[in-house]
């Protein structure tokens, strides 16, 4: 429909906008989920099991209600004689999926598992009288090392799981991958760890129900309220149709908000069982135990490559624990892993094999990036320490390997969408300067100054499809505002922003006059949510669809007015106007009024409204080079950032500041990965780092100055061309850290290096050498 | 706030504070509140009275006076930071308040309270021990002092009774032929200190005539090395001389492994740690020259 005389969405697409979310945010006006407020509402608090592995013997209420302002303790009894189904959604397996209930019975499977619920008129005496239940227990050997859970004497967690594997799960030819090991020159086996970390918002969890009869409704700091819906009839035994549930503003998720978790369900049966509105906030020390924990994966790798340089085949067996339970999002974040294993590289013969494995920690799931970070830094770790066994430079070893046509089917079970490689890499390279940097790096050699440089070229996938859409709906309305609502949620990402500019564009008002609903199962009846980047990709695509879909049945009304022939009416900005004069026009509102009074033409709508559900065909696939220059102080293990340059391709850029936002706080989570974070348990299985305190999390002063650039390859089978950017920072960072310090202790020639790379590790590395 | 019930007191002179002390039933005293308040909330510290010192005005100060700088109980680390008497004499103090938590924190919480918690791993008992400071108590009886290595005891604990409340540290005034300073590695910024060493150096014609050097977080209190400070004195400072001097107090640390760090590596990072607080301590007692000349380089530890 469009021509030279309609308005160029361009303009807006493409534009950095200020983030329409941060004066509300800024000021005080967010509303999250701990400030609402009813009168009559009670306080929730959870008995969380002490130890990794327990059988519970007994749970004694007396003391906690004995206590004033006490009004319930349940326990997992109390749920089995409710209504309630009482268990809690997990990812498919190939075996049986042990069962995962709102409150313990039994046996506790790791620390912070919820066994009783307290309920209280305010929420300290819910604090108090939960430290006042007496839980029996009986402690069982506990196991949290994946491999040691694999080991013939290991304790069983699950009755029904007496080998400890939650899954087994393969990807590729496992065949061809034998046979190109077998026949190339040289195989290098690298081990490579990878370490536990927790997902970290600056809001914790936590959930608002009210219930009125069966009818209930939840407010939830959540990813995906549209899931939660699903969730909370399935695990409540409530039909979908009594449920709603918002995710007001939310501080954060990073994948930590995709959960059923006990406690947003407990608040609901709460509420159902009490009549009453029920508020549960979590503090921080439950997040950190029982909110789900990511990353830690074992790998070995085998590269088969040839003496000229050319990798013909790879293999990884990978061991990840998934936790007490099996939790949605537990085994997908492994085979994620495996899925995007061969990175950039066109790889012959490639095959992977993974085991999920149970272990008495929190459950495991996604923590942005979802698996495309562990791949890429496993490909990325071999890449580096292949090329060094070969003798080559690892950024031509890495560009004699590229993928080079598109699009490419990489034999691991996806296909790539499009591609330049070699233009990210050659861009970063250029903003370091490559080739003075390694003379620099000589010469400070001698000086007794280690200089490294890594390099991380990533592929991730973004957008899952096809079979996963996204709902958005566009409706004009007759003051001419125009009211867009998408099934996804805003946690902070700005896609609001995103989301208004797409529509302004499409139908040249004024980003003021755009309002966006998000989140909302009660305003948008279907809905998936935030997570995996796909807000832009999927959700953008269906909002501009509809944006397209409301502009033609207006322009159809204003050709109607206009007497003309809708071929002959131009969409112009805000307007629409007969080609070649410009003054016989009419506005969008006057439009807009026209159809409110029902003054439209035979057979067209007058609601000048439209929802669109967009299926993607495919995942879209974002790229890019990220590069850190380190020093690293060998007499303490110290590491400094010097410079750290990014450079990546996520398609056709909505918002430019929002993408290098988002970007900045990848790389930042990133670093956090490769130098700070760990989660660690003590063989009872009992969380070491508990608190804040204890869990390095990166701050401000740990943060090097971000170079940021870009290229745009956009996607070719989403009508935006966008690929989504979400988690791209934290998929590359890591690798682009660790090769940059073993690069600079190359002289000293350390064995393989393990995240977080403290000073402690480092200095030892150099000691053993 | 997720505390256990307290009842809380908010006295406004001295005298009241300490009579109040006296008459409660193991009070806690709150100035900061930044290590009290978290233990609170973690429910770890459940005191059932607390004595909050924040509305004594008299106690809110940091001044040169009788031949000492004064730093009251109300002085926060930010005053530290940003005061203009902390200069080269007072190098440690000026190493160590940036390095203290972060800003936050800072804003709110004491040296005063730092060092009356006397964990084993807080900075400022180190830099009171390089300095040869003093801690001023009051109770009952009246004022006291405690010279600064008659202190501390074992973690959280030191020579302070029941009935007393410290009211002031101090350190000798310092002149220009002093330098002093503080270098601490730790996991992460805003950390405790994995392991911390100060150094205070007095010079005469190239000499060393005066020595200390204390450390934090490995034994059991901060802790001074007089065999270090014995080995500096008389000698021209060098790199070899600081060398010996880190390697002496890297001996007499007592590091104990934790999740931060092993003992061996603790141990190591005290010798390297001594080295380049000598080493700023003496470019600052000699103002003439850059501390590279002493042999150590000038990486910035931690952060």
């Amino acid at each position: 429909m469009s021509d030279a005389e309609d308005f160029r969405p361009g303009e807006l697409v493409g534009t950095s906008v200020q983030r329409r979310e941060d004066p509300h945010l800024l000021s005080g006006e967010a509303e999250y989920t701990d400030d609402i407020q009813h009168g009559d509402g009670v306080h929730l608090a959870l008995c969380r099991s002490q130890y990794g592995h327990a059988r519970i013997e007994d749970v004694d209420p007396s003391d906690a209600l004995g206590l004033d302002g006490v009004v319930a303790v349940y326990t997992a009894a109390d749920v089995e004689a409710s209504d309630a189904p009482g268990i809690l959604r997990a990812d498919d397996s190939d075996r049986p999926v042990p069962a995962h209930p709102l409150l313990a019975g039994e046996t506790a499977t790791y620390q912070g598992q919820p066994v009783a619920a307290v309920v209280a008129e305010d929420r300290y005496t819910a604090r108090d009288a939960a430290e006042r239940v007496d839980i029996s227990y009986e402690r069982l050997p506990a196991v949290v090392d994946p491999d040691a859970a694999l080991e013939t004497d290991a304790p069983a967690i699950h009755d029904g799981a007496p080998d400890n594997v939650a899954f087994e799960w393969d990807t590729g030819d496992e065949d061809a991958a034998e046979a190109a090991l077998d026949a190339a020159d040289r195989v290098v086996e690298v081990e490579v760890p990878i370490n536990r970390v927790m997902p970290t918002a600056m809001e914790p969890r936590a959930a608002v129900a009210t219930a009125d009869g069966s009818d209930l409704s939840l407010a939830l700091t959540t990813q995906n309220p549209h899931q939660m819906r699903s969730d909370a009839a399935e695990t409540l035994g409530v039909p979908e149709d009594r449920i709603d549930v918002r995710a007001p503003d939310v501080g954060g998720g990073f994948g930590g908000k995709l959960q059923p978790y006990p406690g947003y369900l407990l608040t609901a049966w709460t509420a159902l069982q009490l009549e009453r509105p029920v508020k549960w906030t979590a503090t921080r020390s439950e997040d950190l135990q029982s909110m789900i924990h990511s990353r830690e994966h074992d790998v070995a790798a085998q590269v088969g490559v040839s003496d000229a340089g050319d990798i013909e085949g790879l293999r990884l067996d990978t061991v990840a624990p998934v936790g007490g339970y099996l939790v949605a999002g537990g085994s997908t974040v492994p085979k994620n892993l495996g899925l995007m294993a061969n990175g950039q590289y066109a790889i012959p013969g490639a095959y992977v094999h993974t085991t999920g494995v149970f272990t008495n920690t929190a459950p495991l799931s996604a923590y942005r990036g979802a698996g495309r970070p562990e791949a890429t830094y496993v490909i990325e770790r071999l890449v580096y320490e292949v090329a060094g066994e070969l003798g080559l430079d690892p950024v031509e070893f890495r560009r004699r390997n590229y993928v080079g046509s598109f699009p490419y089917e990489t034999g691991l079970g996806r296909t790539y969408d499009s591609g330049d490689y070699g233009k990210t890499l050659d861009t970063a390279l250029g903003h370091v300067d490559y080739e003075e940097f390694r003379e620099r790096q000589e010469r400070l050699r001698e000086e007794g100054r280690y200089l490294g440089i890594g390099v991380s070229a990533y592929v991730e996938a973004c957008g899952v499809g096809p079979g996963i859409g996204e709902a958005g709906s566009v409706e004009l309305t007759p003051s001419g505002t125009v009211v867009v609502k998408a099934g996804t949620a805003e946690i902070g990402t700005g896609h609001r922003t995103g989301y208004t500019q797409i529509v302004a564009a499409e139908l040249g008002v004024p980003i003021e006059n755009v309002e966006v609903i998000e989140g909302d199962t009660a305003t948008m009846e279907e809905g998936t949510g935030t997570f995996g980047s796909r807000a832009m990709p999927v959700a953008g695509s269906a909002v501009r669809e509809s944006a397209e879909r409301v502009r033609e049945q207006a322009r159809e009304i204003a050709a109607h007015h206009l007497e003309a022939s809708v071929d002959d009416v131009a969409a112009g900005d805000g307007e629409f106007h007969i080609r070649g004069a410009p003054d016989r026009s009419l506005t969008l509102t006057e439009v807009a009024e026209l159809a409110d009074a029902g003054d439209v033409p035979a057979g067209v709508d007058p609601d000048l409204a439209a929802e669109s559900q967009y299926d993607p065909p495919n995942y879209t696939f974002p790229f890019g080079t990220h590069v850190a220059l380190v020093e690293v102080e060998p007499d303490t293990g110290e590491i400094e950032i010097d410079r750290y340059v990014a450079v990546d391709d996520v398609g056709t850029q909505i918002n430019p500041t929002i993408v290098e936002g988002q970007i900045h706080g990848g790389i930042v989570q990133g670093i956090g990965q490769a130098l700070y974070e760990e989660t660690t348990y003590d063989d009872n299985g009992t969380l070491v780092s508990g608190s804040l305190q204890d869990y390095a999390l990166p701050r401000a002063g740990h943060v090097p100055e971000l170079e940021w650039d870009s290229t745009v390859t956009e996607c070719p089978h989403n009508p935006l061309g966008v690929k989504g950017v979400g988690e791209a920072g934290a998929i590359a960072a890591p690798p682009a850290i660790v090769n940059a310090v073993a690069d600079a202790l190359e002289p000293f020639d350390i064995g393989g290096l393990e995240m977080p790379l403290t000073p402690e590790r480092i200095w030892r590395a150099v000691q053993d050498s | 706030m997720k505390a256990a019930q307290f009842e809380h007191h908010e006295p406004t002179t001295v005298e009241e504070a300490v009579s109040l002390i006296e008459s409660l039933d193991e009070p806690t005293i709150l100035a900061g509140g930044q290590s009290l308040v978290p233990m609170m909330r973690f429910r770890l510290a459940r005191p059932e009275t607390v004595v909050d010192l924040n509305g004594i005005d008299e106690l809110d100060y940091l001044q040169e006076a009788d031949g000492y700088l004064k730093l009251g109980a109300l002085a926060r680390h930010a005053d530290v930071e940003e005061s203009s008497l902390i200069d080269r004499q007072y190098g440690s103090f000026a190493d160590t308040a940036p390095l203290v938590a972060d800003p936050q924190i800072r804003n709110r919480g004491t040296v005063v309270g730092s060092i009356a918690q006397s964990d084993p791993k807080g900075d400022w008992g180190t830099v009171l021990l390089a300095h040869e400071g003093e801690v001023v108590a009051h109770g009952p009886g009246g004022e006291r002092t405690i010279p600064a290595d008659e202190f501390f005891l074992l973690p959280y604990d030191n020579t302070l009774a029941e009935d007393e409340l410290i009211t002031e540290v101090r350190v000798p005034t310092s002149g220009d032929d002093e330098g002093s300073a503080y270098h601490k590695l730790k996991r992460k910024v805003g950390d405790y200190a994995m392991a911390g060493s100060a150094a205070r150096v007095v010079l005469d014609g190239g000499r060393i005539t005066d020595a200390t050097v204390a450390l934090t977080a490995v034994d059991i209190t901060n802790v001074s090395v007089p065999d270090a400070a014995d080995h500096l004195e008389g000698e021209r400072p060098s790199g070899d001389l600081f060398k010996q001097a880190g390697e002496l107090a890297a001996e007499h640390a007592n590091p104990e492994s934790d999740e931060h760090g092993s003992a061996e590596y603790k141990r190591n990072m005290v010798r390297v740690l001594t080295q380049r607080a000598l080493a700023d301590a003496t470019e600052r007692a000699s103002n003439d020259g850059p501390a590279a000349r002493y042999g150590t380089d000038q990486m910035a530890v931690g952060d």
